[in-house]
This record gives structure tokens, sequence and C-alpha cells, in this order.
């Protein structure tokens, strides 16, 4: 290391050696999750009547879109070892401020779908600033931005809400179109996932914000500025947040302030059920969006089932302290090996 | 003087916006200015909340965060709910809640150390866990049908205070003197200002860091009485929204985030600050969404001053660094 003290700053470190186990065993789980969907999929086949048909599947898929899109947008600030509390408030702020801006610009067609996705991306950047800039701690940084973008949701809407019949007419049929036979909100949750994957594991930004999740210090140490790192990490949060908005006001018939209240839950339950570490550095969005479609899957088993609502929120805490635990203990037997590997070669 | 007030200066300054924010009430509504009407709204804004940001409050100075407590409150609440359908008298049944909302802040607390786990993601889950254990327990009707002897504490009044404000009062005499009197209270606070420190030296840290959690639930289960005593009703989906109040006003009472400092009497200023504010705001007509966002903003700003003496350093000199 000391070799290196007087050189420039070196961009992303390549680790090479150490952390191929542990890149297998982080691979494995959320195979491991994938492997409980279908597990999961195949006992609700098994026991729930009408489960198991394609029109089954794709209701779920359809639910599933809008989640995935927030538990992406949430995986990339967890990766960072930060949480997003406001992604449900965001989401409401976006569609209803948003869509009402839509109604009042000249018909565009879909290319207005930036207006809610710009709104998205000013919500990420006040939280970012707070947290990278103003080093707040993220839980409660936006815990505050929760209530505070909620209540503007309240003070703009004044008591209306906004008729989804009132808006251009490709909002609405959104929800409806297909592209290549899929629906159109799958189609956007799928590229979605794909960008988000793309832009974590291949692009510079990606492996920034994997670097200074797992080690802050360190990434500090090569020349990472961690604080803008994170900054951007929100902002691509809100703006993902902001897609998701969308996808909300599409599937509503009337847009409401209290629209996606409760959904930053689901999404951190989503990304912790799908292998995400709540430590930080390690989770795909590929693996967020396992857990997302796994929470849908196990809301519509239960609804088939004819079981209480209760139990499907039973059922959510006790997934995300289980996926907690299985995180916490992978994330010491990692450690484990990757002592052991060291004390061998200095043996 | 100056000098011999400094180390209160946060007390001071929240001192001075409670007389601002009086005046802010007393000016916009004519019906602000009367003992009557203050002690009554401060019973119904800070008395529950009060107790649960104290039960906050040990957790917060140790550097950790227990979400679900206004959950585990609404356990206690339908508990009593279930006992009191039972025919069973306050004193056994506060005992029982008591004990299962101090077992749900150890469940907390033991998953946060024995697996290392950061404190939101275990309570985060446990929040849903308990809210859903309560929904289970008492399902989704709430239960109004509590005898007179279970409404005391949180209606009735001693002379001409409310009793669970006194009950507050006397909460804060004693944790004031549990945290910075007893051994114990000194512990919390050496562990929440360097734990690796603290471990050296031989404070065995998980233990003490379980018993924050499992007082936090204790006092939880307190709030629960004083509830079912103010809304006459238990419900499980009670208190849903009380998070961001208490959190608030632990930060905003000095505590801080990072852990290891913060008194009692900070967060009951705070609590009065929160209190006035929010009779000013009803009396002034502000929706339920509106009142959230200002004491959004107040938590906001509240956590920002209090980094603002960590990132003064790296400020121009015009702006106050240097």
């Amino acid at each position: 290391m000391s070799a290196e003290a007087g050189t420039a700053p070196r961009p992303v470190p390549t680790p090479r050696r150490a952390p191929r186990i542990p890149a297998t065993l982080l691979q494995n789980r959320v195979l491991g999750v994938a492997a409980f969907l279908v597990l999961l999929s195949l006992a609700f086949a098994a026991t729930a009547p009408h489960f198991a048909q394609l029109e089954n599947a794709t209701t779920i898929a359809l639910n599933a879109s809008t989640l995935v899109v927030l538990a992406a947008a949430e995986t990339v600030v967890v990766v960072t070892r930060n949480y997003d509390l406001s992604v449900g408030s965001t989401a409401a702020l976006a569609a209803y401020l948003g869509l009402d801006i839509v109604r009042h610009l000249p018909p565009l067609g879909p290319v207005l779908v930036i207006v809610p996705i710009l709104i998205g991306l000013a919500c990420g950047v006040v939280n970012g600033a707070i947290v990278a800039y103003g080093r707040v701690p993220s839980v409660i940084a936006t815990l505050g931005t929760m209530s505070v973008f909620r209540g503007l949701a309240f003070l703009y809407a004044n008591g209306h809400q906004i008729d989804v019949k009132d808006l251009p007419g490709w909002v609405a049929s959104t929800s409806a179109a297909h592209v290549l036979g899929l629906p159109v909100l799958i189609v956007i949750a799928l590229l979605v996932v794909a960008a988000g994957s793309v832009l974590l594991r291949y692009l510079p930004l990606g492996r920034q914000i994997y670097a200074v999740g797992s080690n802050p210090a360190a990434a500090e140490f090569y020349g990472l500025r961690a604080p803008r790192i994170i900054f951007r990490a929100y902002v691509l949060c809100g703006g993902l947040t902001g897609i998701a908005a969308f996808m909300l006001a599409a599937q509503a018939s009337w847009i409401v302030p209290y629209l996606a209240q409760g959904m930053e839950l689901s999404a951190l339950a989503a990304v912790v059920i799908g292998g995400v570490s709540v430590l930080g550095g390690s989770g795909t969005v590929a693996g967020a969006a396992v857990g997302a479609l796994t929470l849908a899957t196990i809301d519509n088993g239960l609804v088939l089932l004819g079981a209480s609502e209760f139990v499907r929120e039973f059922v959510q805490g006790a997934a995300i302290v289980a996926a907690v635990i299985v995180d916490a203990l992978i994330q010491h037997r990692i450690r484990d090996l990757v002592r052991g590997l060291r004390r061998r070669r200095t043996a | 003087m100056t000098a011999r007030l400094a180390p209160w200066r946060n007390e001071l300054l929240l001192l001075g916006l409670i007389l601002v924010a009086a005046v802010w009430a007393s000016l916009s509504s004519p019906f602000y200015l009367n003992a009557g009407q203050i002690t009554y709204s401060l019973q119904q804004s800070i008395a529950i909340v009060g107790l649960l940001a104290l039960g906050l409050m040990p957790v917060m100075v140790i550097g950790e965060i227990d979400i679900s407590l206004p959950a585990i409150m609404a356990l206690g609440n339908i508990a009593f709910a279930r006992l009191s359908q039972g025919g069973v008298g306050l004193a056994p049944a506060l005992l029982v809640v008591l004990a299962m909302t101090t077992a749900a802040g150890l469940v907390n607390g033991w998953l946060v150390v024995a697996f290392g786990l950061p404190s939101l993601a275990v309570t985060l889950g446990a929040m849903g866990a308990y809210r859903a254990l309560a929904l289970l327990l008492g399902g989704q009707e709430g239960y109004a049908d509590f005898p007179d002897s279970y409404l005391g504490l949180g209606s009735g009044s001693i002379g001409p205070l409310p009793a669970s404000l006194l009950l507050l009062l006397a909460a804060f005499v004693l944790f004031g003197f549990v945290l910075h009197a007893t051994v114990f209270g000194r512990l919390l606070y050496t562990v929440g200002s360097n734990s690796t420190a603290a471990r050296m030296s031989g404070i065995p840290v998980g233990r003490v860091k379980i018993s924050a959690f499992a007082l936090a639930g204790l006092t939880a289960g307190l709030a629960a009485l004083v509830y079912i005593g103010q809304y006459q009703s238990a419900r499980a989906d009670n208190a849903s929204d009380m998070l961001l109040f208490i959190v608030t006003a632990v930060v905003l009472g000095g505590v801080d985030i990072f852990g290891g400092s913060g008194n009692v009497v900070g967060l009951l200023l705070s609590l009065l600050l929160l209190g006035t504010l929010k009779n000013g705001m009803g009396l002034a007509n502000l929706s339920g969404p509106v009142q959230t966002l200002v004491i959004g903003l107040v938590l906001i700003f509240a956590v920002l001053a209090a980094q603002f003496r960590t990132w003064r350093g790296s400020l121009p000199g015009w702006l106050g660094g240097g």
C-alpha cells in the first residue's frame, strides 16, 4: 500500500483474488431466492385454485411491475449503505404534480413521461444533498423528506384529485397496451432491470457505488469522492422512482396525494428479500426484482387462498427479518472465508 | 455567565423557540392563551409520543434506532383489549403487557447484537411483524369496551393537571436519574460514543445495547396504557404515524444521531416545543398532512443544524468555517 501512497488517485479498484468465493456465494444467493420463489409457486399451485394459469402469472407480473422499479431504485441507494424511506412519497409527489403539469402542457405525447421523472430526480437531489453533503444519517434524513414530499403533494392537491380520464389518452392506455405481446408495464420493468443491471455491473458509476458501499474508507483512500457518488445514487433512485410514479398513475383511475403510501416498506422488503445486503456493497437489481416478484406472488397466492390481509403483512415482516438474518450469516461466513484465505497465504 | 451557560446552548435555544411558538399561537388564535387549553392540548399532543420518545432516547444514545416502537405500542394496546375482554384486572394486565412489550424490545436488541445487524433493518422487519401480530390478536375491528380502571391514567386528572402529563413528568425524572446518575446510564453513553473502546475496556457492550432496547419496549408498554385511556379504544393500526414525531423530538432535543450524547432536559423542551407548534397549527386549521410536513421540515433542519458543527471546518471562512 505504501508504494501507492504518493501516486495520483486511482480509478475504481478492480479486486481480483479474494472476492472470488464471495462472488459465487452471492450469485448463489440470488439463485436461492429464485429457488424459493419456484418452491413457493409450486406450493401455491398445489393448494390455491386458479394459481397455475398463464393469466394469473400475467396478473402477478403486472402487480409486481411497479414494485420491481421501486425496488431497483431502492437497491441503488441500499448498495451505498444508505436507505431511502421517501420513495413512496416521492412517487406520490411525482405522480400528482407531474401529471397535473402534463395536463396543462401542449399534447406532446408520451415524451412527457419526462415530467414525473424530472420531479423524481429533483426529490433525489434533495435527499442526496442532505445525506451525502449534509452528512445526515439516511434514515433520519429520508424519514423527514418522506413527510415533506407527501405534505407537498397534499398542499399542491389542496383536496382535489386527478381523474385519469382528464389526462391525455396515452397515460391511461399505457396500462392496457402491449409490446410484442407483453404488457407495456412489464416491458418497462424489464427495461429498468436490464438498464440498472448494466449500470451497476459495467459502468464506472455502478462500480463506484459498490466500492463506496462495501468500504467507504477504502473508497476514499483510492480517490473516490464518496459524497458525490452517494449523491448520484440518490438522484438515480429519484429518477427511477419517477418512472414508478408514472406506472402507478397509469394503473390508477384517480391520482390522489396518498398514492403509494407505505410502498417504501414494500420496496425495502423486496430489496432485502432479493439478497441486497443491508450492510451495503453487495446485491443486484435483478435480485431485488426477484424479491419484488416473490412479494407479489405471496400476495397473489394468499388472496387466492382467501387468507386475510394480516397474514400477508406478517409474512412480509417476517420475511424481512429472515432475509436480514440470512444476510448477516452469509456476511459472517464470507468474512471467515476471506480471513481463512489470508491466513493460508501468509502461512 | 455566558461561559457557564454555554453547555446549555441547545436547551436555551429550545426555550426561546417555545416562547416564539407560544407567541405565534396566541397571535393566530384568541383561544390559545388559556391554562386549560394548553394543558389539554399538551396532553393530546405529547403524553403518548413523549413516553415513546423517552424510550427511544437510550436507544439513540447508544447510536442505534428502533422504528418499531409505535408498532410495539399498538401490540400493547391490543393486548390490553384482549385482557380486558377476558375480565383481567388492571394490575395483572399491566404486568402482562409490560412483559410483552419489553420482550418485543429485547428481541429487537438481541437481533441487532447477536447478528451485528443495522438496527433500522431489524426494526423495520420487526415493525411489520409486531403490527401483524397485533392484527392477528385483535382482528381488524377496534375494541372500545374498556372498564374505567383501564382508562384512568390516560384520561383522568390529578388536581388541575392531566394524570398522563404527570406520569410523563415522573418518567422524565426517573429516566433523568437512570441516564445521568447511575452506572447503567453512564455505560449507555460510553457505548454510544465509542463502542470499540467500551468493549476494549471490558464493558459488556452487547448486554448494555440489549438493555437499552428492552427499556424502550417497556416504555412503549406504558405508553399503550396512556393511549387506550386517551382514545378509549384499541386498534391494531393505532399510532402508525407517530414515528416521525418521536424521532424528531429526540433529534431536536439534542441527542446526537451517532450516539453518545444528549440529555432528558433537551428532550422535554423539544417535546414542549413540538407540542406548542402542533397546538398552534391545529388552532390555525392546518390539515394533518401539512402539520406532518412542518414536523418533517423541523426534523431536517434540526439534523442539519446539529451536523453544522461537524462540517463547519470544511466551509469557507465567510460561511463561518475555519
